[in-house]
């Protein structure tokens, strides 16, 4: 067994991939519950799939990808808001014409400008290419996320149940709703490695909904969201190594097994319960 | 000084005219029940009252003062629906948000302070501190969120609907508590349907339907004309019909 886990890490890229993977993890895991409990899943997806002009421009301009998906993530949740409140429609609608448009931007300006960058591997990650440099960035990332959210805990919580009241007792809602953004699109950039855009949904919505099932408090809830992130990262990139499956698919599969896991005892256990009363 | 004040208020959205020349006034320790239909502009009158929205035209004033200004001691209660009661919170945690404004950055809800502790005795849910807000009942979610207004000290408490969808014991049980904090010297200005629930403890009542039918104490306002003018023909024969029961007026 301990040759079984020690074998990988025998590689530098399997070591820096295994950092990698769960330092991503644990930071959109930590955003996960709010993602979750505010009902802004879908808005996740928009936002991820936002970010792809944003790193086709930045590259055209030669600055910072960071920078570009960054201002696409935040603008994109902006544009939502501003098509749902102009054009009175749904979110649910808003949301979808805005991530599919701005998707579908980011592949044609990529296809035309044709980067370096490998766009299969923006799409659906691949942490077994990460550099160093990289996993230095979504540490940083991951650092300033963890310290944000620990930062404002009270006041996230009191948004993201009550947004309403939160305005009214004087939690400033839009800067905090920019600052989850901003944090959102921070968390989907460190991803874009490991799981990609496509599939860094998964560790944002995943994580949260599973610990949901089980949790009874907000703490709770954000340990138990770090912790099936953290197993999902670990037990993805080994199964990866051995099965010689794609690692970004692995990770997503991992978190999205332990759900059904989850679900499953919890649903036999209230059932075995009923039963017994 | 008034405790809530509107003058000559309009409200529109976009081409839509929500409220028409709204006035009315109410001194401080006076309970205000504000009825009409659905869509007849409660919501927004509370809402305005809360700061949350600015009138199109015409003034409103808690305290003497804008509601911008009175922040803190302005408390509101949205509609049950308007939650997320599977949100993983105890009663405690619900409560304590009524202290956040007290705490600084990097401190989580400080459930041990005693306001959090007199709110819960007030509203009867001391035995329910540590149980998850979604293993309550309705009536006690509301007496929660009547709570986590007490905890916050506020003057002003602006509360929508909250008697709606409760049986009678967990209604008679939120309208004392009401009663208890408008003897404290607190304001009380309550959106609802319930016409019979507003006759014995109300101080005043406003007839909405968009514009201000009629103001003033519960049996002067609500008369079969006013009733009439504010539901309409249709349904007013059953709030008659309550009104003569619970008031013995015929």
């Amino acid at each position: 067994m301990f040759e079984l886990l020690a074998e990988p890490m025998g590689y530098e890229f399997m070591r820096v991939a295994l950092l990698t993977s769960v330092i991503v993890a644990v930071t959109c895991s930590v955003l996960s519950s709010f993602v979750v409990l505010r009902g802004w899943s879908l808005l996740g997806d928009a936002v991820s799939h936002s970010v792809l002009p944003g790193i086709a421009i930045a590259l055209a301009l030669n600055i910072p990808y960071l920078v570009g998906a960054l201002l696409a993530g935040v603008g994109s949740s902006a544009l939502i808001g501003l098509v749902e409140s102009r054009a009175r429609i749904r979110n649910d609608t808003a949301i979808g014409v805005v991530m599919t448009g701005a998707f579908a931007t980011g592949l044609i300006l990529l296809s035309w400008m044709r980067p370096a960058m490998d766009v299969f591997h923006v799409l659906f990650g691949n942490p077994l290419g990460v550099s160093p440099s990289d996993m230095l960035l979504s540490a940083a990332i991951g650092s300033l996320v963890v310290f944000t959210v620990a930062l404002l805990l009270k006041e996230i919580v009191a948004y993201t149940f009550d947004p309403i009241f939160s305005k009214v007792i004087g939690v400033p809602t839009t800067i905090l709703h920019y600052t989850l953004m901003i944090l959102l699109s921070l968390a989907i950039v460190s991803a874009l490695n490991t799981v990609g855009i496509i599939l860094v949904i998964t560790l944002l919505v995943t994580p949260g909904a599973t610990a949901q099932i089980v949790s009874r408090n907000i703490a709770q809830m954000l340990g138990m969201s770090i912790l099936i992130g953290a197993v999902s990262a670990v037990t993805g990139l080994y199964l990866s190594y051995y099965l010689s499956i794609s690692s970004g698919g692995a990770i997503a599969g991992v978190a999205t097994l332990i759900f059904f896991g989850v679900l499953l005892v919890k649903s036999l256990s209230q059932w075995l319960k009923r039963d017994k009363d | 000084m008034y405790a809530v004040e509107l003058e000559s208020v309009s409200l529109r959205y976009d081409e839509v005219v929500a409220l028409r020349d709204i006035t009315f006034k109410s001194e401080a320790g006076k309970m205000v029940a504000l009825i009409g239909p659905n869509g007849a502009g409660k919501t927004s009158i509370l809402k305005m009252l809360a700061g949350l929205l600015r009138p199109s035209s015409g003034e409103v004033r808690v305290l003497g003062r804008d509601p911008a200004r009175a922040r803190g001691l302005i408390t509101y209660t949205p509609q049950r629906e308007d939650v997320y009661w599977e949100y993983p919170l105890t009663v405690r945690e619900l409560v304590a948000m009524g202290n956040i404004r007290r705490r600084g950055l990097f401190k989580w809800l400080n459930t041990r302070d005693s306001r959090v502790d007199t709110a819960l005795r007030l509203v009867m849910l001391e035995d329910l501190a540590s149980r998850k807000i979604s293993e309550l009942s309705g009536g006690q979610q509301q007496r929660a969120f009547l709570a986590r207004a007490i905890c916050q000290s506020g003057e002003v408490y602006l509360l929508d609907e909250p008697i709606a969808g409760l049986d009678a014991p967990s209604e008679s049980m939120l309208l004392e508590i009401l009663k208890a904090l408008r003897d404290q010297g607190k304001t009380i200005v309550m959106a609802t349907h319930d016409i019979s629930a507003t006759l014995e403890i109300f101080d005043y009542v406003a007839l909405i339907r968009n514009e201000l039918v009629a103001f003033g104490p519960p049996k002067e306002v609500l008369t079969s004309e006013n009733l009439v003018n504010t539901y309409g023909g249709s349904t007013v024969a059953l709030h008659l019909d309550d009104l003569e029961k619970v008031a013995g007026w015929k």
